[in-house]
């Protein structure tokens, strides 16, 4: 019944996803979850000449000497995170890896307060648990690395997890982080939390950044390559969380994506 | 390949096993983990009760971080449900999270038969129905139910 109007919208439906779904394979078959190390000087060809984006690059190419490129799947924040998170650890393997390792094998119990199923959830805890032992045992970050590229795997269980704990930690102290949301549509966190934070695939936000940064105790940094004018020929930087904690994260911001600085 | 979908779906179906939730049955294929076969039974005191409505389940390896395409094998009459058997379900599409599991899907989609979404119509005579005349409404609906005894 091609006439029918219901078919067209059905068709119509189906078209956009089929849509979503190959762009997502795409991304998939060209961009790895975390990448090798990139030299910053690669930055500069994707922009085009006297735009902002360039001279923010010649700033990043005076401060940070590569980068790390990560999936642009909408997950791309936390899994910067994570990948920060077991370099850092695995570099220090002392009493932050062990504070960290604490707050993560207790998060499980923290988080079902806050409406988790803990039958659902437990599968991605053990996963980090796992993830985390793994960098407290290996002599070689390449395993590790190797883990966190492995499709359906790790990286997105962790990924994942990660999304929880975000979600519980901006639950937990609702009332500061409400005036946070900068999104009109949202009045309240836990709405919030079930539409951006829980779903695979969603962008995180300001809010979620510095909810993240603030359950681990950890220190991000972010350089905002957004093509606003610089000042003093820096871009502008924020940091977020524990600002003594010598976990420090430096990532790179551009419009709707995160990747590692080194 | 990656089996954390598969050790996913066991721990699922221990879970529909050990803990049914009311109205709702669901079993993987004997030959294939990744497709399921379930049941919904319609809710009690609401037009749809005793249908029982037929549906498959089908995994990718991305499970749980991507959704299962779920269809009705039953015809259905639902404002959010396509003539193919398709469901508009936001926890489906673009709002899924891997904290849903199988039970809480087809839990879902059990509530959404008695508490259609009128913000997206899939089946634009049933939506127009159940806005302005909900005794017909209702009347197809048991013509469905009546129905999903025949189709057995």
């Amino acid at each position: 019944m091609p006439s029918d109007p219901e078919m067209s919208a059905a068709e119509q439906d189906q078209k956009t996803q089929a849509q979503l779904d190959s762009i997502a394979l795409e991304i998939k078959a060209i961009q790895p979850l975390t990448s090798g190390l990139i030299s910053i000087h690669g930055l500069q060809a994707l922009f085009d000449d006297n735009t902002n984006f360039k001279k923010g690059c010649t700033y990043l190419s005076q401060s940070y000497a590569s980068y790390r490129a990560i999936r642009g799947d909408g997950n791309c924040y936390y899994r910067a995170f994570l990948y920060c998170l077991c370099e850092k650890l695995f570099a220090e393997k002392g009493t932050e890896l062990k504070r960290v390792m604490d707050y993560v094998k207790g998060s499980i119990d923290t988080v079902v307060q806050y409406g988790y199923d803990r039958f659902a959830i437990e599968m991605f805890h053990e996963e980090i648990v796992d993830l985390l032992e793994a960098v407290s045992s290996n002599d070689d970050f390449e395993i590790i690395h190797k883990m966190l590229n492995e499709e359906n795997a790790t990286s997105d269980y962790c990924v994942w997890y990660l999304r929880v704990i975000t979600s519980a930690y901006l639950k937990a102290d609702g009332d500061r982080f409400v005036h946070f949301l900068d999104d009109p549509n949202y009045f309240d966190i836990p709405t919030f939390c079930s539409r951006e934070i829980d779903p695979m695939g969603r962008e995180i936000n300001m809010v979620g950044v510095l909810a993240l940064a603030e359950a681990f105790s950890v220190k991000v940094e972010i350089e905002y390559l957004d093509g606003r004018e610089m000042s003093e020929g820096k871009l502008t930087k924020h940091s977020f969380g524990n600002e003594t904690s010598s976990l420090v994260f430096p990532l790179l911001y551009r419009p709707g994506h995160y990747d590692i600085l080194y | 390949m990656s089996t954390s979908a598969r050790r996913r779906l066991l721990r699922d179906f221990k879970r529909l096993q050990n803990d049914p939730p009311s109205g709702v049955t669901g079993a993987p294929m004997d030959t294939n983990i990744m497709v399921w076969q379930a049941v919904i039974f319609g809710p009690d005191d609401t037009p749809w009760e005793g249908g029982t409505f037929k549906l498959t389940l089908e995994f990718t390896e991305d499970y749980p971080n991507k959704a299962p395409s779920v269809r009705f094998l039953t015809k259905m009459f639902h404002p959010n449900i396509y003539a193919d058997g398709q469901i508009c379900l936001d926890i489906l599409q673009n709002q899924w999270s891997p904290i849903y599991d199988i039970s809480a899907i087809l839990t879902s989609i059990q509530s959404l038969l008695c508490d259609p979404n009128p913000a997206s119509p899939a089946n634009s005579e049933a939506s127009r129905l159940f806005n302005e005349n909900r005794r017909e409404y209702n009347r197809r609906v048991r013509e469905i139910v009546e129905q999903s005894w025949v189709d057995e």
